[in-house]
């Protein structure tokens, strides 16, 4: 092993490698595997119940593993109580320690660690600081608003200096504009902070907002990894475009080269010889011009129309295929019921799953 | 109005209290005080002076805090194992350990007798295990036997109180504490310990209280060289009729409870904390390491020989044919025998106040379901009230009140009943209603202790959320609170029931001798002599045994509202 | 299902309190047989028959009020004497016969019946209180010990203090036990107020054991039922109960009692008409009811007490296993009032410090 390779591993961070967990008859985790390279900020993304808080809590040690490995820096985690990961858990609902003011909250972890207690209360004056709540050490917490208590519990966890800090559904119980605003500014301070980061969410514009990568999880497995954009751009299953909002399928086959579905028979490049017998096909929302643009044209009836700010979504029948479509709303669309002819290009509209 | 409102959930408990029991007392208490040579004060002079009743009081102390720290001890890990395991047989468990609660002194004692007496099981296997002349362990009339029989009594308060509110206790708030670098036991010092602290505060008073008053457990098994203000208030009264000076011990007994319970109330009011509640569903894992396997097996065998043991060799002795165990070869094999539960359904001495074990069973149960009633009809406004508005001076001035009925002597009570309900419109001298609404008074201050917390750790935000939705206090009452208390009021419920079931020191002064209850026929046959006579006792007490089991049992199953609704 | 038997039973009371109502207490109307309430301690027994027998005949109802033991019973009655809570009151011994006196809780009656009574059981002159039964406290031994041992029972008190019988007898404490304090008292009779106090130093230095109860002591140390104590105070009574409540049938007591001269205390238990009844006549028929042969003879087998009246005849059992003493120490009641507290205080100081 040459030295390269060795720091490779050493500056990996988290690794996780084929975990399995049930809990007695459910099967929570079936084989999942990532890693985490260190000051790189992962979101696993996916619906309730696809495992995402029992691989959270194994990860920090709270669960015990039926099989797999994790590691940081490429030593096993296995055996190593939460206590002494060193790593950063902050809760849906913070979980806040109603029996202590904001100061003893986010000086708990520096408590345990037996800081100094002049280094303590400068380290938790500057953690309070840095989620903007300077000035709330003595307060009770019982008296802090939703969003309060999310900066204190993010103070919490992060005042110790986590190896990695993991963030469960940190944002899923605030109202939509205080989670913009803190969504940007958990973004800067991660960012500031080089920390290395798990953020759980179910809602895909938290995690392309905040992530370098996302882990889409469906079912106690990995679904799919990669950038924000290739996720979106390339989602690699039906599960993952559906989850994504791209809910556009087209049932299909490829026959002699040709690519069929409902509203027609296309040729497209690439694709003939990865695939054979039926696929699932995806229509971007994007995709569809006015008539007299892109290779392709079709006739399709309005259903139903809804005006989103900037952009206007469409509902159109194509061929007894109901899909939805997205429109800059200065597009003059004709009326609900009315005939509409849209324009595309197969090979930038289609994606085959 | 916010004078007003408290005011109104106060009438009813309140009420109750002053006619059932400050006005017997106080007229009890006044009767004997007049009796006083030299005056009332004169009396409370010399009694407080006295180097004897110095003794008595210090003993009754250190005696109720040593047995509290060590019940708490003792059922604090039983409580965690109840609280976050889930496994079969724990309801069975729970109401197992709970029986011990209703067992009479006499009986208990018995048990103990049997497990840890000279010639009981324990002492006769290590003698002939290590072939020793004498018993080598010396239980009975030992300080250790008081202490150890405050435990097996007090010990399910601990399970109940503290496991109950424990279980409900979001176990993310340990995982925060974990994942922040602290070890099982700063998050136990740290975290839990704080978070329970107002149940163990409840657990820890209703114990110190029963320890402090206690009377048959120190009578009996503590023997004639140890004596709790209870004791010698029952010597003063019965055995010397020096009622002023048992006046003045009584209210040197409710003064402590009241300054106890006072220190109490300020110590619950700062530890209490609004906390999430979760469902014991959510909270509860299985135990699937084998060191979790080790821990329950262990617990669970520690408390069931802690809490049964004594009990099992009273049911074994229900069985057991005196004649052939009587042999003095030491162990032997004993002549199994159902004669004595025949004997009990027979009237052999065509006596007037026979009463069948059926029917004992019926009035018991009748009684403590009246009780289960009635302490939950005046509990629950008076829970209430204290959780929602702590600080009502109203409330700051009666929750303490609340407590005296515990600390009261039963005997001062007693005849302050007998003496006072004896007038038109309460002439209920010889109603059978005198039974039950006792052990209301008895049954009250456990009610509320396991409401209260429970009621005080719901968010106001939930009730809130409710009214803004158009609940009325009324629909609140019921969409809200009542289904997050359910538990609680299933606790309560268990405690009046158990308490009512078991009671005999009040009983046996205002019961008619026609409805008896179990524990009365008990103690008839237990003071006589004669084989029969004995071994029909223990037969009743274990079928007060298997009573109290199958009516825990089956409250438990009623589960108002646990689970999927929070 | 539950709630069902709920409500059975909840009804099932209301029934039985419906019942005790039914009955009022004391208010006798023209209608209906008039109420006699009699006030008991709960040691207190008899057959329905015998009861009956005295309803039918007198067109009444006779109400029990049980009272808790023996000195709670005077206690109640005392207390209460200003409103009577009954017209009867059965049930104080002679060693509290001087508080029901001194509270003046009773009316004097001359019951016929007296005449029959040997003058030994009338302790009060004035008739306030008549004898109804009695019983005498006395030592038992275990047969089978002695036999075993081929040791002879002791004689009297004198032979307690023999070095044969060391460790051998548990007594109750006078403070909290009846016959605890009948033994005592048999004490100061037999050896005078002067001798009692080197008796029971005799008795410490001879290892006696002292509990606070009958039943302890009787069924926890008494070495017949599994104890290792061989002799014990109970009752004279007690050897002829252990053959009729044997749970088989013995040939021979396995008990006796020593009744020799002076070494029996003898307890007399009093009925007595509470001053303020409203059924005077009523409450006397009663009292002479309780005395007359028909009430005397169910006496020993409800309450384990023997008849005053010697036209009562007993049970074969008695006559062939009862040993009565012949001379048992009787106390003064109005002595035993004055020095009670005193005595136990002494003998406390002597035998627990």
């Amino acid at each position: 092993m040459n030295f390269e390779h060795k720091m490779e591993q050493l500056m990996r961070g988290l690794s996780i490698a084929n975990l399995h967990k049930s809990f007695g008859e459910t099967l929570a985790l079936r084989g999942v595997s990532f890693e985490i390279a260190q000051g790189e900020i992962v979101a696993l993304l996916g619906p309730s119940g696809c495992g995402k808080s029992t691989l959270l809590s194994l990860i920090a040690g709270l669960e015990i593993p039926d099989q797999g490995e994790i590691g940081w820096n490429g030593a096993s985690l296995g055996g190593i109580p939460p206590h002494k990961r060193a790593f950063g858990l902050m809760f849906q609902d913070y979980m806040l320690f109603p029996h202590k003011n904001v100061g003893s909250n986010v000086a708990f972890g520096l408590e345990m660690a037996h800081w100094a207690q002049g280094k303590m209360e400068a380290r938790v004056a500057e953690t309070l600081e840095m989620v903007g709540l300077s000035g709330y050490t003595k307060r009770d917490v019982s008296t802090l608003s939703g969003g309060e208590q999310q900066r204190v519990a993010l103070a919490r966890a992060l005042a110790p200096h986590p190896r990695l800090l993991m963030l469960d559904e940190p944002l899923g119980a605030l109202d939509r504009a205080l989670r913009e605003r803190l969504l940007v500014e958990l973004g800067q301070i991660l960012r500031a902070m080089k920390q290395t980061a798990l953020y759980v969410t179910h809602d895909q514009e938290e995690a392309f907002a905040l992530a370098d990568r996302v882990v889409v999880m469906d079912q106690g497995q990995v679904a799919q990894i990669g950038t924000p954009q290739e996720i979106y751009r390339r989602p690699t299953s039906v599960f993952v475009a559906q989850f994504l909002g791209l809910g556009n399928i087209l049932a299909g086959k490829i026959h002699n080269g040709k690519l069929q579905t409902k509203i027609g028979e296309f040729e497209i490049g690439g694709f003939e010889t990865r695939k054979d017998g039926s696929v699932s096909v995806m229509v971007r929302p994007d995709a569809m011009r006015l008539e007299g643009m892109g290779s392709h044209q079709v006739n399709g009836i309005i259903c139903g129309q809804v005006f989103r700010g900037s952009l206007c979504r469409v509902q159109i029948e194509i061929q007894g295929a109901l899909l939805t479509f997205e429109f800059p709303s200065a597009t003059p669309l004709p009326k609900t019921g009315e005939t509409i002819r849209l324009g595309f290009d197969p090979e930038e509209a289609f994606l085959i799953l | 109005m916010k004078f007003v409102k408290p005011l109104l959930l106060w009438l009813a408990p309140l009420t109750f209290l002053a006619v059932f029991y400050f006005y017997p007392l106080a007229n009890i208490l006044s009767l004997s005080l007049e009796r006083a040579e030299g005056g009332a004060l004169v009396t409370f002079g010399e009694a407080l002076k006295s180097a004897a009743v110095q003794h008595v009081l210090w003993f009754t102390i250190w005696q109720a805090a040593l047995s509290m720290l060590l019940t708490l001890l003792v059922g604090l890990p039983g409580a965690y194992l109840l609280a976050r395991y889930q496994f079969r047989g724990k309801s069975l468990l729970r109401a197992l350990t709970g029986v011990a609660f209703v067992m009479p002194t006499l009986v208990v004692a018995a048990g103990f007798n049997a497990l840890l007496g000279p010639k009981g099981w324990v002492n006769l296997g290590l003698m002939s295990l290590f072939h020793l002349e004498q018993a080598p362990i010396a239980f009975i009339n030992t300080l250790g036997a008081i202490l150890v029989a405050h435990i097996f009594y007090n010990v399910s308060i601990v399970l109940r109180l503290v496991g109950d509110f424990w279980a409900r206790l979001d176990p993310r708030l340990e995982q925060a504490a974990r994942s922040l670098g602290a070890n099982r036991w700063q998050t136990f010092r740290q975290v839990t310990l704080p978070l329970l602290a107002p149940a163990i505060l409840a657990a820890a008073l209703l114990i110190f209280i029963f320890d402090f008053t206690s009377f048959g457990v120190v009578l009996v098994l503590g023997g004639p060289r140890y004596a709790t203000l209870e004791v010698e208030i029952y010597y003063q009264t019965i055995s010397l009729f020096n009622l002023p000076l048992a006046a003045v011990l009584s209210l040197v007994q409710l003064a402590c409870t009241l300054a106890l319970t006072l220190t109490y109330s300020r110590l619950a009011a700062r530890l209490s904390h609004p906390l999430r509640q979760k469902s014991q569903a959510a909270t509860q894992k299985r135990l699937t390491t084998w060191r979790t396997r080790l821990f329950a097996g262990l617990m669970i065998g520690f408390l069931l020989i802690l809490t049964t043991a004594p009990l099992l060799a009273l049911a074994a002795r229900s069985v057991t044919s005196p004649s052939a165990e009587r042999t003095r070869a030491g162990l032997l094999v004993p002549g199994f025998t159902l004669g004595f539960y025949r004997a009990l359904t027979l009237n052999e001495q065509q006596s007037l106040f026979y009463a069948p074990p059926s029917t004992a069973v019926a009035i018991s149960l009748g009684y403590a379901d009246v009780t289960v009633v009635l302490a939950l009809l005046i509990g629950l406004p008076a829970a209430w009230a204290l959780s929602h508005h702590q600080k009502s001076k109203i409330n700051q001035a009666l929750d303490p009140i609340l407590m005296l009925p515990l600390g009261t002597s039963a005997v001062t009570l007693g005849l302050g009943f007998i003496i006072t309900l004896d007038a038109p419109p309460l002439d209920l001298r010889a109603s059978p209603w005198l039974v039950p609404l006792a052990h209301t008074l008895v049954a009250f201050p456990f009610v509320v202790r396991s409401l209260t917390p429970a009621l005080r750790s719901i968010q106001p935000r939930l009730r809130q959320a409710a009214a803004v939705l158009g609940a009325s206090p009324g629909q609140v009452l019921r969409a809200i609170d009542l289904p997050l208390v359910g538990r609680a009021l299933l606790v309560a419920a268990t405690f009046a029931f158990t308490i009512s079931i078991g009671e005999f020191g009040a009983t046996a002064l205002v019961a008619r001798p026609e409805y008896p209850t179990i524990p009365m026929v008990i103690y008839r046959y237990l003071s006589r002599p004669g084989g029969l006579n004995y071994g029909q006792a223990m037969a009743l007490s274990t079928i007060l045994m298997l009573t109290t089991l199958v009516g825990m049992l089956a409250i438990e199953r009623l589960r108002v509202g646990d689970g999927h609704e929070f | 299902m539950k709630t069902k038997f709920f409500i059975i039973r909840l009804l099932f009371f209301l029934f039985l309190t419906a019942c005790s109502t039914a009955e009022p207490a004391s208010t006798n109307t023209a209608v209906g047989p008039l109420t006699l309430t009699v006030m008991v301690h709960d040691s207190f027994a008899v057959s329905d028959d015998v009861i009956a027998a005295f309803e039918q005949a007198n067109n009444v109802k006779v109400q029990f009020l049980a009272s808790g033991d023996a000195g709670s019973a005077v206690n109640k009655a005392a207390l209460s004497k200003e409103a009577p809570l009954a017209d009867v009151f059965y049930g104080v011994d002679n060693t509290f016969l001087s508080r029901a006196l001194d509270e003046g809780i009773f009316e004097p009656y001359n019951s016929p019946l007296l005449e029959k009574i040997p003058a030994q059981f009338k302790l009060d002159p004035l008739n306030q209180a008549l004898p109804v039964d009695f019983g005498d406290v006395c030592l038992n031994y275990d047969v089978s010990y002695f036999s075993e041992k081929n040791l002879t029972p002791p004689a009297n008190l004198e032979d307690l203090l023999k070095p044969a019988y060391r460790g051998l007898l548990v007594v109750e404490n006078p403070a909290t036990s009846s016959p605890g304090l009948a033994f005592l008292f048999a004490t100061i009779g037999h050896f005078g107020e002067a001798g009692y106090l080197d008796f029971w130093q005799g008795l410490v230095d001879q290892n006696v054991k002292v509990v606070n109860d009958w039943e302890t002591a009787y069924y926890t140390d008494f070495s017949r039922w599994g104890g290792q104590y061989p002799l014990v105070v109970s009752y004279g009574s007690s050897p002829p109960f252990e053959m009729i409540f044997a749970e088989e049938p013995l040939e021979a007591p396995p008990t006796a009692a020593i009744t020799t001269d002076g070494s029996c205390f003898r307890q007399i238990e009093f009925v007595g008409i509470l001053k303020g009844t409203q059924n005077h006549d009523l409450a006397e028929k009663f009292v002479d009811f309780m005395l007359s042969p028909t009430f005397q003879e169910d006496i020993p087998l409800q309450m384990y007490v023997f008849p005053v009246n010697p036209d009562a005849q007993l049970d074969a059992t008695f006559v062939q296993y009862l040993s009565l003493p012949e001379n048992p120490i009787v106390l003064d009641p109005a002595e035993i009032a004055k020095h009670r507290e005193d005595w136990i205080q002494a003998w406390t100081d002597l035998v627990l410090r």
